[in-house]
């Protein structure tokens, strides 16, 4: 893991395997589709309906986030291509080739993580933008729309990169500790969208206490620009996440170096 | 050079491999000969590090697998030729290998001439056939030009000409020095490439002799003869002690000598030979006989442990 050199390889070598495979292109291809597709949406929708809502969800009303909520769709298709940076080489073998190149194991996550990591970064942020943008230019027809220079805008803009980027090194941590394509993607969704969907059956007193320490809504925060009751703070949301993510990676490795492949 | 001492594989209750030593010397091809499910795999898996021996070590030049800094250049394996991603090339594929070892990009185009996929390598591998696999396979395997070759079943799927490519190339690089550890269940396909054998039954080793000295030692070749003047020629056998029987077609069958001491045999008695030849025993039969025990367990064995994850 102290060897600069090895790991620039490693690198390398994963970044040669990500862009040498097409599912690459098409996962982030649907990642940028999703994020904005459904901002366009989502505005739309709300921006139509304004009128009809209540005083309560007016006030909390968000076009910030709104427009960005597209990526929670988005960062399934870039979770699954994370997932499969690992699980494919479990279900064609070439893991074996690849811890006999690379005995350090654990450099090979950091090389993925760093990888997958990156990309979801970059494309998570450029998404972000054009959502935003998107967005905004609807719900301006409505007079609803926000501007960049808001505050806590491009925070949250920003943010939804980094969420998507934090979400991906979840989901590889995952495809680690899980080794298969479909169990890591049902797991994937059970964490975002099912596990979230089942604590607001929960007491209002408990689920209050659960919901926004889970890693969807805690992360979530970040791009957020009007504060509800029900949601941390965007950073101390972010941190929580990231713990979540170091979680997930950290059981990954420690069972990636004690496994047989 | 592969030492392993005492290597011990186990998988819940089913010892995989059983305190195995030996060691695998340069210049001559090791063949590493058992049956399905003998350990085979499960023994390469843990040369490479890959899997953890339950107890015992394996040194390869020296070193455990894992501690060489750049592991291409020592060990170079085939494990599994369809160990491939299939939507990338096989270019792309020879790249990334390369890029983990610092292997320079010249070495991909080399090693794809060396194994004839030149004209294909830019192709999806989805799309090779199974002997393609298997060539670029061997070409992943030779891209760190490494002392060490090890070589899971390397002939499977090949056709006749694949497979002497591969005897050939492998005489070759043992030639030149390097150590070479190939596997097989099939003793004929070893006895044509092997210079050792190392054979194992149910993980515990069974042989490890010169390829010669195995044959010899389980197959005991017989000489057949033919004859009009049988009575006299088995008498002049048996006054030298040379054990011969009758066989059903009227022949009779020699054991413990050679065609030439045979005919001598005959000329001085002035017996007339209709027929003097050397009755090879079968090689799989003799391979049979050597792993009796572990093939009679493979009968009642869990199918599949050998791949077990």
């Amino acid at each position: 893991m102290t060897d600069p050199q090895r790991f620039r390889d490693a690198l390398l070598a994963e970044w040669t395997k990500i862009r040498s495979v097409r599912s690459t292109y098409w996962t982030i291809v649907v990642a940028i589709a999703l994020g904005i597709g459904l901002a366009a949406a989502i505005t739309a929708g709300y921006g139509s309906s304004y009128n009809e809502l209540d005083i309560h969800d007016r006030l909390i009303f968000d076009p910030t986030a709104l427009s960005l909520a597209g990526l929670f769709f988005a960062q399934l298709a870039l979770g699954v291509f994370a997932i499969v940076t690992m699980t494919a080489e479990y279900s064609s073998g070439t893991i074996r080739t690849t811890f006999a190149a690379v005995p350090q194991r654990g450099l090979v996550l950091a090389a993925k993580a760093v990888a997958t990591g990156g990309i979801a970064l970059v494309v998570g942020i450029g998404t972000a933008f054009g959502a935003f943008g998107v967005g905004q230019l609807i719900l301006n027809h409505y007079g609803l729309s926000s501007s960049i220079g808001s505050p806590g805008v491009l925070r949250a803009i920003f943010g939804g990169g980094l969420y998507i980027a934090g979400l991906v090194l979840l989901a590889l941590g995952l495809a680690t500790i899980v080794r298969h394509t479909a169990g890591a993607i049902t797991g994937l969704v059970a964490i975002v969208f099912i596990i979230p969907f089942v604590t607001q059956l929960l007491p209002s007193s408990l689920q209050h206490n659960v919901t926004r320490y889970l890693p969807a809504n805690a992360g979530g925060a970040i791009t957020a620009t009007v504060k509800t009751q029900e949601m941390l703070g965007p950073w101390t949301g972010y941190l929580v996440f990231l713990g979540w993510t170091a979680l997930f990676l950290g059981i990954g490795w420690f069972l990636l170096r004690t496994r047989d492949v | 050079m592969i030492e392993a001492r005492a290597l011990t594989k186990r998988y819940g209750d089913t010892l995989a491999v059983d305190k195995l030593s030996f060691t695998v010397q340069p210049g001559v091809v090791t063949g590493f000969l058992g049956p399905n499910g003998a350990g085979k795999s499960t023994t390469m898996r843990m040369v490479l590090g890959l899997d953890a021996p339950t107890s015992g070590d394996v040194t390869v030049n020296g070193k455990p697998y894992a501690a060489h800094r750049h592991p291409l250049h020592e060990v170079g394996a085939l494990l599994e030729a369809r160990a491939l991603h299939g939507g990338r090339s096989a270019y792309n594929h020879l790249v990334w290998v390369a890029q983990t070892n610092a292997i320079k990009r010249a070495r991909v185009d080399e090693v794809l001439d060396l194994v004839g996929l030149s004209e294909v390598a830019k192709k999806r591998s989805g799309g090779f056939s199974l002997g393609m696999g298997q060539r670029l396979g061997i070409a992943t395997a030779l891209l760190g030009d490494p002392k060490v070759l090890l070589l899971d079943e390397p002939v499977n799927g090949l056709d006749p000409e694949g497979i002497l490519w591969v005897r050939n190339l492998l005489k070759h690089f043992a030639s030149v020095g390097k150590t070479i550890f190939v596997s097989s269940h099939l003793m004929s396909e070893m006895s044509l490439m092997a210079d050792r054998l190392i054979v194992i039954g149910r993980g515990k080793l069974i042989a490890d002799a010169s390829t010669e000295e195995l044959i010899r030692r389980a197959g005991a070749s017989r000489v057949r003869v033919r004859t009009p003047d049988a009575d006299l020629l088995l008498a002049a056998l048996s006054a030298r002690g040379i054990e011969a029987e009758r066989t059903d077609d009227g022949g009779l069958s020699v054991g413990g000598t050679t065609t030439e001491q045979v005919g001598e045999i005959a000329a001085a008695s002035r017996v007339v030979l209709h027929e003097l030849s050397l009755q090879q025993a079968s090689l799989e039969a003799a391979f049979m006989e050597l792993t009796e025990e572990a093939v009679e367990y493979r009968a009642d064995a869990r199918p599949g442990w050998e791949h077990h994850r």
